[in-house]
């Protein structure tokens, strides 16, 4: 039988086996939906808790707009002054006093006392309310007609279209959300395959080392199989294990969603002006108030603009080779030193790029087409993450193939030279390898 | 009749110097020593013939064809650092390495439980190997070296980790493996296994081949021409110092018997001087003194070492 296929069930089947590998393949999916529902459920709550905020109006005029919203119920105290509610604050029963001064034409100044944290929301929902008020107020105290000042107050949306050469597809700003969270989950998926799986084969070999076992394999197999076949055979382990974990997470958290939470993104829109105090035309088509909960539900629909034959293909070449390189690295990496202890100061400076990518990766993502992202997507120890990043934003084919090119092109280079340096390193016990001897060895083999 | 040929091989590492222009005629269906201190080169030279390394020149043959990809094939190799899999199960790991060497899984097994039958270790091929004791993990090494039946066979420092008994049952196999035709290549520091088993040897000392022959005539040509005559009777030393023809070394009584070790003036002959001591009492025997391996390695070490 072929070796490499050998050596690649050797290394797939005693790593799948395992009994932690079992543990960690099905509990995975547990902690990873766990931290993606534990938001959720603490949101749920949140929302859940009913917040009765007093309102002291000293205009009389601006409580009766503050209608309740989401979880906070305002009640209007007429006879009370500001004072007694704030000193007997807990008998009453409520979170907060909102205080509308007299002079708020003026002033536009108002305040929300409270002994607790006051949320941005709540904030964000009265001044929103009042702001809109009092420019209606304002608007109609100079004779302006309702129906323009509706008009004039229409929010406006400011959508992105984009089209490629032909001029055919179109690009919708919720798209775009979309295409970046699309772009944040490949990127982050290889940046943790290459650090789990990587790693593992950097520990794989230093196993072999300090098992003294390495030279009987390679007595009998080329070092360079020994290395391919290590690096396939954990790479194989690692896909399942990552599918595994996907499918289970998405699965979990699919079911929790629909299941637990279904209310939670059901939004409950702003008020349109006018809609209060003139209980006019109530139907008014804004299509305003957008809330981007969405694309939660249904990430890949009705993403138009991304050929989907080529981005999944090249999301498998660039994962496929972008963790070859890695791996081939952490292997070369592996043969030259002797103890696991020593593996943090060497894996450091390798996964540099990684590291960057990952950092850079908003800066990427909000301009895809930019100088940074087409040089990063060039150089192969990072063009991995970041050319899978803009692939969603549909980028001109000779870049995919360029870059693919490199990419392909150093991970021969990389296992080429790795395999000289597990060739020479493998069997060096006890000394670390100087860089002098690292370099002659080039020279030589 | 040589199975390896090895000429004019050099190896070079970054700030030593390996192997210097070693040559070297490995006998088919002996069993040979490769001698030598630590550092001298052995484990590079075992290397090179298992394709490990490559030499930086000179060339190695197997039955006079240059070495071949495939003559790993033919070769049982036994390193000196060696170990196994912590976690695999022993069972399961020997036929992994069987199939390495390219035999096919199941005739492995089959051979396997012969071996392990014979052993008496045939409950021990569903433990992990980390159950084992550092004895036992040796004796499967030996197994899995010898399973595929290979042509020659490299055993660096072999009986390392065995007690006594084991030790003499491993020398059993390998005098067994040598008996079914393999050529046998055998490093060792242990000069009692050496005087034991090897037919010849080459010393190697700084990388070059010092010494090379059987280790008879080793032994014969390092003997200072020194006999030890052995009588009953009494020692005269006066009479005894008077002859020309012999220098005596040393004498030693115990009870009756007396040894008198003597060195012999050139172009006498042994038993031309027997008349002289079988006038001081009843002869027993007397023979040449051989050098031990041990002295003979001693001697050209330093010997060598001191002239570089």
């Amino acid at each position: 039988m072929n070796k490499i296929a050998l050596i690649f069930k050797r290394e797939f089947i005693t790593r799948i086996r395992n009994k932690a590998f079992i543990i960690m393949t099905f509990l995975g999916p547990l902690l990873l939906a766990g931290i993606f529902i534990i938001p959720m459920w603490l949101e749920k709550m949140q929302k859940e808790e009913i917040k009765k905020v007093a309102v002291i109006d000293e205009t009389h005029l601006l409580a009766s707009t503050i209608k309740d919203y989401q979880s906070y119920r305002f009640t209007h105290l007429p006879d009370k002054t500001v004072e007694e509610v704030r000193e007997n604050i807990e008998e009453l029963g409520f979170d907060a006093v909102l205080f509308i001064p007299r002079n708020i034409y003026k002033s536009n100044w108002a305040v929300i006392y409270s002994n607790a944290w006051v949320d941005d929301a709540l904030k964000a929902y009265v001044s929103y309310v009042l702001r809109r008020d009092l420019e209606y107020m304002a608007l109609m105290k100079e004779n302006v007609d309702a129906d323009i000042i509706k008009r004039v107050s229409t929010p406006v949306f400011v959508g992105v279209q984009k089209w490629s050469k032909d001029g055919t597809y179109i690009d919708e700003e919720s798209a775009l959300v979309k295409k970046s969270a699309i772009a944040f989950g490949v990127a982050f998926l290889l940046y943790f395959f290459i650090f789990i799986y990587g790693v593992l084969v950097l520990r794989g070999v230093i196993e072999e080392k300090v098992n003294r076992v390495v030279e009987i394999v390679v007595s009998s197999v080329k070092p360079f199989q020994l290395m391919v076949s290590k690096i396939l055979g954990i790479g194989t382990v690692g896909l399942i294990q990552f599918i595994v974990w996907t499918v289970l997470t998405i699965g979990i958290v699919y079911t929790a969603q629909v299941t637990l939470f279904s209310d939670l993104y059901d939004p409950t829109p702003l008020p349109e002006m006018g809609q209060v105090i003139d209980v006019g035309d109530t139907n008014s088509n804004v299509a305003a108030n957008i809330t981007d909960i969405d694309y939660a539900v249904d990430l890949f629909g009705s993403l138009q603009g991304i050929n989907w034959t080529v981005m999944i293909s090249s999301f498998v070449l660039f994962f496929i080779f972008g963790y070859i390189l890695y791996a081939s690295i952490f292997a070369g990496i592996g043969a030259i030193i002797d103890q696991e202890t020593d593996t943090q100061q060497f894996v450091l400076p390798v996964s540099l790029p990684l590291v960057l990518s990952i950092l850079l990766l908003q800066v990427i993502i909000s301009n895809p087409d930019g100088q940074l992202a087409f040089w990063m997507s060039l150089f192969p120890l990072t063009s991995p993450i970041i050319m899978l990043a803009r692939l969603p934003f549909g980028i001109p084919y000779w870049q995919v193939v360029l870059s693919c090119t490199i990419l392909i092109l150093s991970c021969w280079g990389s296992i080429y030279v790795s395999s000289k340096m597990y060739r020479a390193g493998i069997l060096h016990y006890g000394k670390k390898m100087s860089i002098s001897s690292i370099v002659a060895l080039f020279k030589r083999s | 009749m040589s199975i390896i040929q090895a000429e004019h091989i050099s190896k070079y590492f970054t700030d030593t110097v390996a192997l210097d222009d070693v040559s070297l005629e490995i006998p088919e269906g002996k069993i040979f020593g490769l001698l030598g201190p630590n550092g001298a080169g052995k484990t590079t030279f075992i290397r090179i013939l298992n394709q490990i390394l490559s030499p930086d020149s000179g060339t190695i043959r197997i039955r006079e064809k240059s070495l071949h990809e495939d003559d790993i094939y033919r070769i049982g190799y036994l390193p000196e650092e060696r170990g196994l899999y912590k976690k695999m199960r022993v069972g399961e790991q020997a036929v992994y390495f069987a199939s390495l060497k390219g035999m096919h899984p199941s005739v492995a097994k089959k051979e396997l439980k012969i071996w392990f039958e014979r052993m008496n270790i045939s409950d021990w091929w569903d433990k992990r190997v980390e159950e084992l004791s550092k004895g036992m993990q040796q004796k499967i090494q030996f197994i899995i070296t010898v399973l595929h039946e290979p042509e020659i066979l490299i055993l660096d420092e072999p009986f390392t980790g065995f007690d006594p008994i084991n030790t003499e049952m491993i020398k059993q196999e390998i005098l067994n493996l040598q008996q079914k035709g393999a050529s046998i290549i055998l490093s060792t520091h242990n000069m009692n296994s050496v005087e034991e088993l090897c037919d010849s040897i080459a010393l190697f000392n700084h990388g070059k081949k010092v010494l090379e022959g059987a280790v008879h005539d080793i032994k014969q040509s390092f003997s200072a021409n020194q006999f030890v005559f052995s009588f009953e009777g009494y020692f005269d030393k006066l009479s005894a110092s008077l002859s020309s023809s012999y220098k005596i070394v040393s004498h030693t009584q115990i009870g009756k018997q007396t040894d008198v070790c003597v060195e012999l003036t050139e172009d006498v002959a042994s038993n031309s001087i027997l008349s002289h001591f079988a006038q001081m009492g009843t002869i027993i025997g007397y023979k040449k003194v051989l050098p031990s391996m041990h002295d003979v390695f001693l001697q050209t070490v330093s010997q060598n070492s001191s002239q570089n």
